[in-house]
């Protein structure tokens, strides 16, 4: 089935007969309320978005959203979807010949103008490199002739991309609402002047944000250092995010998409802020989200209004990195069921400190029925916790704990986190006792009239060195101490009938740290692993690290060098061109408070930190007023 | 307080929603519209929306029927204006009506489903050949697999009405509702027929069926 057909043809047709032999054929539909289909002749420019996972997890990405309306509700450009198909579909387009294809015309991916990604985490990475072969487009960016379209990529992963510089073409650093409209407005222009992908990657260095690796050239020495990093031409020698200044006129997904299928966050996603200045020291997010911006209040009201009307939706979810800090929090969730409650619509918080004052807000919206309460102390002693800046005392947990059970709560989720910096046996031993105190605290606190169990699951993660933060010189516990970790403690709780006891996968977290930490050279890894048949890694039934280890084997390169060194202070970083606007000076300032245990306040006391953020950007905090 | 009772027809790619997604689109698609939907009482309260028999995953319909209760009078054609901007392109409202005095439930009442089932071409004498060999049959056990294992079921007290309309396309009056469904497809692959494949199923009635075969629609 490789007859050449007319350029903009649906394939409609093709796919629509081997949907009946797929499992939940409804997934790939499109075609959702609120979806968009322009006229594809009379475009200028056409961007295909590709979510490195499934539709489910896809559809629940709030840039997704933002940047699909962003893009089509301007004339002339467009915006369609695709996502990763299921194993079996996968295997019948194979077999049928047939290419990926968008969700809403049911186009070949191929003859978009563009295509872009977004990189969420590492472990979905396998899946760009399959889509891209689905697309029946060559994977490596030097083997895409002019002709073909430029493969780019944004979101958090961009801010390490080296990894995937053998196969993207443009990354784009930090909030992409502008730069893509300026990247799709370029298109045209160097289109319209008679040139081809190279012109515009070229002109397209000039736009913030904008990291064109073709342009820069690494060195290394014969232990596998960086030693240099060149800007070739034109280039930016060090590449600065992009920043959205006020958030309150930036555009917003208030004509949100309404998906048929049950995806993972199923509700009306509002946006309250961006940013979190916490600090803690090994949160990634919290560097890159950089500063803290919210919403006003009568913003956020005149979103609820449009979102509800346009959706249908009968909850609210009030979306940032820690909600409970948007600083107008509890008039905002009066304002919002004053308006909706009547009409059965809830207000719901994903995401929840772990003091009283969380367990008020969430009593507030959860008056009726109690689903279970998330709390993430991520460090068991409060000499760890002091390292990591969590801020937050056994007091703090313990008073929260008490506050929730008391008011009827019976199932509680924990967060922790092992392997991090300066982590020792007593820190564990003091993760398992401050589980037995918050169980008896819990037991205490239950009223007689409550009748359900009390039932609490502990998640314990292994940490995972990220760039860009003041952890990021500090290697990965090897995979015999993390397991040995995890087995101390899982024997220390098994005489807890009612905590459920659950780790990631180390396996997982260790091939995640290396790509986290990642340089170039990774690339021919990337390449093998997926060759070997690497995909959906961070689906545990297809996760192969059988495969991976075969890839880095097959390629010559140690994969415990990238995850559990330390990095020296001076060292060049594979990233050092890469700027979120924090100084990598501050960086290490942390590290060495981190070791003494000292605190950072959050800035949005009123101190500046010196992270250097709002200087470089030219931003500031914005923070809700009182009654506005 | 009102029922309606509305029929609707699924189109194009929607034909592949569940019966669970046309549910679930339905009730977003009333809350965008704003329709003065009534609630069932108890703790856990539910829109009163009642489908009328599922249609199965990849069939295409011009003939769906549904009841919604109002708290308020609603006329059948505000109704019809009201909800059909508030749903995706490829479910199309056909027709409304109040319902006036007490009528029985869709799922209670309909008994009988036509569809035209489409084909790949093949002699038409052949195929119509082989349609009348199974209409001559008492008995016609076929075995139905589902999640839960194989169970054998006899077809042919539930196949009404089966002709052949062209060489690539087969008429069919079956069975469906409370005293059991046949499907379509089962009865086409019940032909035996070697390399026939179904290109598109689409229902185009929905009835209640007397003993006497006299079809009115619901």
């Amino acid at each position: 089935m490789t007859t050449k057909k007319e350029w903009g043809t649906s394939l409609a047709p093709l796919i629509e007969s081997i949907l009946p032999l797929v499992e939940q054929p409804a997934q790939y539909l499109g075609g959702e309320y609120n979806s968009q289909k322009k006229d594809w002749h009379s475009l200028k420019a056409r961007v295909a978005f590709l979510f490195p996972d499934t539709y489910e997890i896809g559809m629940s990405h709030l840039g997704l959203r933002i940047l699909y309306q962003v893009v089509n509700e301007r004339d002339g450009f467009a915006m369609e979807r695709s996502f990763v198909p299921k194993p079996d579909l996968e295997n019948l387009l194979r077999e049928k010949g047939l290419p990926l294809f968008t969700w809403e015309s049911y186009l070949d991916v191929q003859e978009f103008d563009i295509i872009a990604f977004t990189l969420q985490y590492e472990m979905s990475y396998t899946n760009i490199l399959n889509m891209l072969d689905l697309a029946g487009l060559p994977l490596l960016a030097k083997e895409r002739g002019d002709d073909m379209p430029p493969v780019i990529a944004g979101g958090l992963g961009a801010f390490n991309p080296e990894p995937l510089t053998d196969f993207v073409d443009l990354f784009c650093l930090g909030e992409s609402e502008n730069q893509l409209i300026e990247l799709l407005a370029l298109w045209v222009k160097v289109k319209e002047a008679g040139g081809g992908k190279s012109a515009w990657l070229k002109e397209a260095m000039q736009i913030q944000g904008v990291y064109v690796p073709s342009f820069y050239r690494v060195s290394y020495d014969c232990v596998g250092n960086i030693v240099a990093i060149e800007a070739k031409d034109a280039a930016p020698a060090v590449i600065e995010k992009a920043v959205i200044k006020d958030l309150d006129s930036a555009p917003y997904p208030t004509c949100s998409m309404v998906p048929f299928t049950k995806v993972v966050h199923d509700r009306i996603t509002l946006e309250v802020m961006r940013g979190c200045s916490r600090g803690c020291r090994f949160c990634q997010a919290g560097i890159l989200y950089r500063p803290v911006r919210e919403k006003k209040i009568s913003t956020l009201v005149g979103q609820t209004r449009k979102l509800t009307k346009n959706t249908g939706y009968d909850e609210i979810g009030l979306i940032s990195l820690s909600t409970a800090d948007y600083s107008q929090v509890g008039p905002l969730i009066d304002r919002l069921l004053d308006e909706h409650s009547q009409n059965g619509v809830g207000v719901s918080l994903p995401s929840l400190r772990v003091d009283a004052f969380s367990v008020a807000l969430a009593e507030k919206v959860q008056k009726v029925r109690k689903s279970g309460l998330t709390f993430a102390p991520e460090a068991g002693s409060q000499r760890l916790r002091d390292i990591i800046n969590k801020g937050l005392t056994e007091e703090d947990i313990l008073k929260a704990v008490g506050a929730a059970f008391q008011q009827g709560w019976t199932s509680l989720k924990l967060y922790f986190m092992i392997g991090l910096p300066e982590e020792t046996q007593e820190d564990l031993a003091g993760m398992a006792d401050l589980i037995e105190k918050i169980l008896s605290v819990a037991k205490r606190a239950k009223p007689k009239w409550v009748k359900k169990p009390i039932a609490i699951s502990v998640s314990v993660a292994t940490f995972v060195p990220k760039p860009h933060t003041p952890f990021q010189w500090q290697g990965q516990n090897s995979r015999e101490q993390v397991q040995k970790k995890q087995q101390y403690l899982r024997e220390r709780l098994r005489p807890l009938r009612q905590v459920k006891f659950s780790c990631h996968d180390m396996n997982l977290s260790f091939i995640e740290a290396v790509f986290s930490r990642g340089d170039r050279r990774l690339g021919k890894v990337l390449l093998e692993a997926w060759r070997l048949g690497c995909k959906m890694d961070a689906w545990s039934e297809h996760f192969r690290y059988d495969l991976w280890l075969k890839a880095f084997a097959n390629c010559g390169l140690d994969p415990v060098w990238y995850s559990e060194r330390n990095i020296d202070e001076l060292a060049m970083l594979p990233w050092e061109h890469i700027s979120s606007g924090v100084d990598k000076k501050w960086f290490w300032q942390e590290w060495q408070k981190a070791q003494k245990g000292e605190l950072t306040e959050d800035c949005r006391s009123g101190k500046c930190t010196g992270c250097g953020v709002c200087q470089k950007l030219d931003v500031g905090i914005d923070l809700a007023k009182e009654g506005l | 307080m009102s029922v309606i009772r509305f029929s609707f027809a699924i189109e194009g790619r929607l034909r592949f929603l569940s019966h669970l997604d046309l549910q679930k689109m339905f009730n977003m698609a009333i809350q965008r519209a704003a329709l003065p939907i009534a609630y069932s009482q108890g703790f856990n309260p539910h829109p009163q929306l009642a489908l009328g028999p599922a249609h199965a995953v990849g069939v295409a319909s011009v003939a769906e029927y549904a009841d919604m209760e109002l708290i308020k009078d609603f006329s059948p054609e505000g109704f019809l204006k009201t909800l059909q901007p508030a749903l995706p392109q490829g479910i199309r409202l056909l027709s409304a009506r109040a319902l006036t005095e007490k009528t029985p439930a869709l799922m209670a009442s309909i008994n009988c489903a036509v569809y035209v089932v489409k084909v790949n071409g093949l002699e038409k004498t052949i195929l119509e050949a082989k349609v009348a060999e199974l209409l001559a049959q008492t008995e016609l056990l076929w075995q139905r697999k589902s999640p839960k294992g194989i169970k054998t079921v006899d077809l042919r007290p539930g196949i009404f009405e089966m002709k052949v309309l062209a060489a690539n396309s087969l008429f069919l009056e079956l069975r469906i509702g409370n005293t059991g469904n046949i499907k379509p497809d089962e009865v086409i692959r019940a032909l035996n027929i070697e390399n026939l494949a179904i290109e598109i199923i689409e229902r185009t009635g929905l009835y209640i069926r007397d003993e006497q075969g006299n079809k009115r629609e619901p």
